[in-house]
């Protein structure tokens, strides 16, 4: 086995461990909630006697660690096991929802990338000029705006007092643009920061230094010998952000009507849907371990230094 | 300089992006709402919460999705005071209560064209009583009886008219189990086959339920003009959880009605001419529930204090007029409320901070130390006031009723938790005061709220007795009286101090006209067209 595959075999294996521990985390936090899912369900005029054939029927009156390893033993065998609050399979809800939350997410990052990146070296080359502090505070100001917030704001001027998009709900590509915006805007500063940052470090460096005197144009050394380098941080974290983003999606699906995964997510915690939280964060744990070996892999393409290491 | 290109470059890819996506064409029905509003034969509207499943007897609650794909056998007239029928011809009720008939139309049908005679009728309701959460409500039923294709008989224990309110509610609809039975349950409680107005034509996830108009469609409900097929071919019911989102839709004209209005936009919606409002109240009360048995409120005189020291008023005004207040524990929306009972109580359970404070006083409460607060034996009068955190209204009125207590020199110190955490804590009996509300469209819901049936601790034989009188009376008048003769007991025990009944709005675009929203929030579109 080479050392590559033994490397990416451990790495696996650590991010079974992770997958493991974080849903270990989220059944306690779920079991540490005041309340139950069924007197969350039912109404008042339920018998106290069909409550308990209730919680019988989806196993909440075994003990927390039974419930655990049985919900552990069937995503074993592919079966993420049937919403209570729904009475659907999980892994159907999932499937009918996770292809909107990648949709918005990819088309979050590909715009959050596509601004950031030039814009931060715009910032690093005029340094300290008027252009570079007038893009930090602007970074600044949408890195504070509250996601819901410049939601509301973005459907106000663009889908209501003119109708250049639609309000809410998924129609197409169309519909895609103000949930993408609202949540890509926010993030922008981080890799606009990383970006800039990585620029001026390595446009102190002696290569790039060499470059100049070797009298390439200031355009070749930027784009072959500073960004290529700079870049390399900026698209580790392109992997490292994806799962973090789909949880950040969770509120503007909400202020969208966007019919992702985060709008279960959310339903789930509120109705102590078990079953549903779960799947869903087993989902988005083994999306972040996949997009962290992702990651390094890709680190290691592009700067053979790691590899080495 | 140079860098301009490459800003412009960026900036260009993004608008690229941007623009690109405008071009898109819409690819749900429900999608471009403009397309659509245009589009004589659909209706959209706009819910707040996705439903849980669309099989009346595999969900725990319902809505106007559910009310559009079924047709009970019978309902309540608009102000809840008549029986009358709507799926079924007509109907009997043996005098003795022992059982009740109905005679179906001779052509009824589902949606999917199967016959739906008494045969099928019988096995909808079996399959109900065997699966659904509140089979309990039809409790009293013995037997179901088929007399001959279009009579079904329900064969009863005794006089059950608290029957009544499931079998006139969606929940009284029916399936066609012919069918259920070769689906499993996850696909029936997707697309079901019924016998309402609508069908199911596709639930897109997280997204919209798209209902399709059933051609087989017929009611007796005289409460409608039209009796036959809807008006609109296509009802496409979308899903949005953020208020602001569906008042914009609204108001863009992207969704013709809306459902759930937020208190804080009726105002504006009522004056703007382009929508026209409906209003209607809760089919219930908030309250605050007290502990009888020990702790501070054990004494009677507490509780009536603390009774007294509610005013209503000052939560109304508090909460922006989006409730109504209530003295006794049947709302206006409710069958067995009585007005007079309810004027009876506002006068005896009147703001009275002055009387509240001789009835401390009268217990032995005093405020010896001048904190403000009574205390006696050196403990002072505080206790933790529970309150629903998922509960909008209790919640704001929260505060208001901490500082009404305050003024009488008691100590509230509110709690906010999840309703069923507080339900559980009332059942573990470890609470002193907590607000609870209960929505129903029948004053039976006392009987699960104030009887042991509910699960909880208390249990008052005369109460329970009296409750047990009213949901077994079978003449309307005498109900009501049995429910007043009920109040009366609870009322005077002060186990619970009645607040308010929540207001909730329907909006729609004023060219849709003929929709009819009852008191109690049931909605008829029977008549409903575009102008």
């Amino acid at each position: 086995m080479s050392d590559v595959a033994k490397y990416i075999l451990k790495r696996l294996l650590t991010g079974v461990l992770v997958v493991l521990c974080v849903t270990i985390i989220i059944f306690g936090i779920l079991q540490a909630m005041p309340g139950d899912p069924i007197d969350l369900m039912v109404d008042t005029r339920v018998s106290a006697e069909k409550v308990a054939e209730l919680k019988a029927r989806w196993g909440l009156d075994k003990p927390p660690v039974v419930q655990y390893f049985y919900w552990l033993s069937n995503i074993c065998r592919g079966d993420f096991g049937t919403s209570i609050s729904t009475k659907q399979e999980v892994l159907y809800l999932i499937q009918q929802r996770l292809p909107y939350t990648l949709m918005l997410t990819g088309a979050a990052m590909i715009i959050e990338y596509l601004l950031a990146i030039p814009l931060g070296l715009v910032a690093a080359v005029r340094r300290d000029g008027i252009l570079d502090k007038f893009l930090t505070v602007v970074m600044v100001v949408l890195w504070s705006m509250p996601a819901f917030w410049l939601g509301v704001l973005l459907i106000r001027q663009f889908a209501v007092k003119n109708s250049f998009f639609p309000i809410s709900g998924y129609s197409g590509l169309k519909s895609l643009v103000l949930p993408a915006l609202t949540l890509a805007l926010p993030s922008l500063a981080q890799i606009f920061r990383l970006t800039r940052s990585e620029v001026l470090d390595v446009m102190e460096e002696k290569h790039v230094e060499t470059a100049y005197a070797k009298g390439i144009s200031d355009k070749m050394v930027l784009v072959r010998h500073v960004l290529r380098n700079a870049l390399i941080p900026v698209t580790v974290t392109f992997f490292l952000n994806l799962p973090w983003l789909i949880g950040g999606a969770v509120v503007v699906e909400n202020v969208f009507g966007w019919p992702g995964m985060g709008q279960l997510l959310w339903k789930g915690i509120s109705k102590q849907d078990f079953p549903i939280v779960q799947g869903i964060v087993f989902v988005i744990a083994v999306l972040t371990v996949i997009c962290n070996l992702i990651g390094d892999i890709v680190s290691g393409i592009l700067d053979p230094r790691i590899r080495m290491e | 300089m140079k860098f301009h290109r490459t800003t412009a470059l960026a900036l260009a890819l993004g608008l690229t992006l941007t623009a690109c996506s405008g071009g898109s064409e819409s690819e749900t029905p429900s999608a471009d709402g403009g397309s659509e509003a245009a589009d004589n034969s659909v209706l959209t509207v706009a819910i707040q919460d996705e439903v849980e499943g669309l099989d009346i007897q595999q969900i725990g609650w319902e809505n106007m999705v559910q009310a559009l794909i079924y047709e009970p056998l019978v309902v309540f007239n608009e102000d809840l005071s008549e029986l009358q029928p709507a799926f079924a011809e007509s109907f009997t009720v043996a005098e003795d209560g022992s059982y009740i008939e109905f005679v179906l139309p001779a052509d009824a049908k589902f949606s999917n064209g199967d016959v739906c005679d008494a045969e099928a009728v019988k096995a909808s309701e079996e399959r109900f009583l065997a699966i659904s959460e509140y089979a309990g409500d039809l409790d009293a039923m013995e037997s179901i009886e088929v007399v001959d294709a279009q009579t079904i008989r329900y064969h009863l224990s005794g006089p059950a008219p608290y029957m009544w309110a499931s079998l006139t509610s969606t929940y009284g609809g029916i399936n066609d189990v012919a069918v259920a039975e070769t689906m499993s349950d996850d696909e029936f409680n997707r697309q079901p086959v019924t016998n309402g107005p609508y069908y199911v034509e596709e639930w897109a996830q997280g997204s919209q339920v798209v209902l399709k108009r059933n051609e087989y469609y017929k009611t007796n409900n005289p409460n409608v003009d039209n009796q036959g097929i809807l008006a609109f071919d296509t009802i496409i019911v979308r899903f949005i959880p953020d208020e602001f989102t569906r008042v914009s839709e609204l108001e863009s004209g992207d969704v013709d009605v809306i459902y759930d209005v937020p208190s804080s936009s009726i105002a504006d919606l009522e004056e703007n001419p382009d929508i026209t409002t409906y209003r209607y109240q809760q089919a219930g009360v908030s309250y605050l529930n007290m502990q009888t048995e020990k702790g501070v409120t054990a004494d009677i005189k507490v509780r009536q204090a603390l009774t007294l020291a509610v005013d209503r008023q000052e939560i109304l005004d508090a909460l922006d007029g989006v409730v109504t207040p209530t003295y006794g524990f049947i709302s206006e929306a409710q069958a067995g409320y009585s007005a007079g009972k309810e004027a009876e109580l506002a006068e005896k359970l009147a703001y009275n901070p002055e009387q509240a404070k001789a009835l401390l006083a009268e217990a032995g409460w005093a405020d010896t130390d001048g904190d403000g607060f009574v205390d006696k034996d050196g403990q002072k009068l505080t206790f933790e006031l529970l309150v629903a955190s998922d509960r909008a209204s209790i919640k704001a009125a929260a505060p208001v009723l901490q500082n009404q207590f305050a003024a009488i020199g008691v100590d509230a110190q509110i709690r906010e938790y999840e309703g069923a955490y507080i339900k559980q804590l009332m059942k573990d009996d470890d609470y002193t005061m907590g607000g609870r509300n209960f929505v129903w469209n029948d004053a039976d819901i006392l009987y699960y709220v104030f009887t042991a049936e509910s699960g909880y601790p208390w249990d008052d034989p005369a109460l329970t007795d009296a409750l047990v009188a009213a949901r077994t009376e079978n003449d309307t008048e005498l109900r009501v009286k049995a429910y007043e003769a009920a109040q009366d007991i609870l009322v005077n025990d002060y186990k619970a101090i009645s607040l308010f009944a929540d207001n909730y709005c329907v909006a729609t675009k004023s060219n849709i006209k003929g929709l009819v929203v009852t008191n109690d929030g049931r909605s008829w579109y029977n008549d409903t067209v575009r102008e």
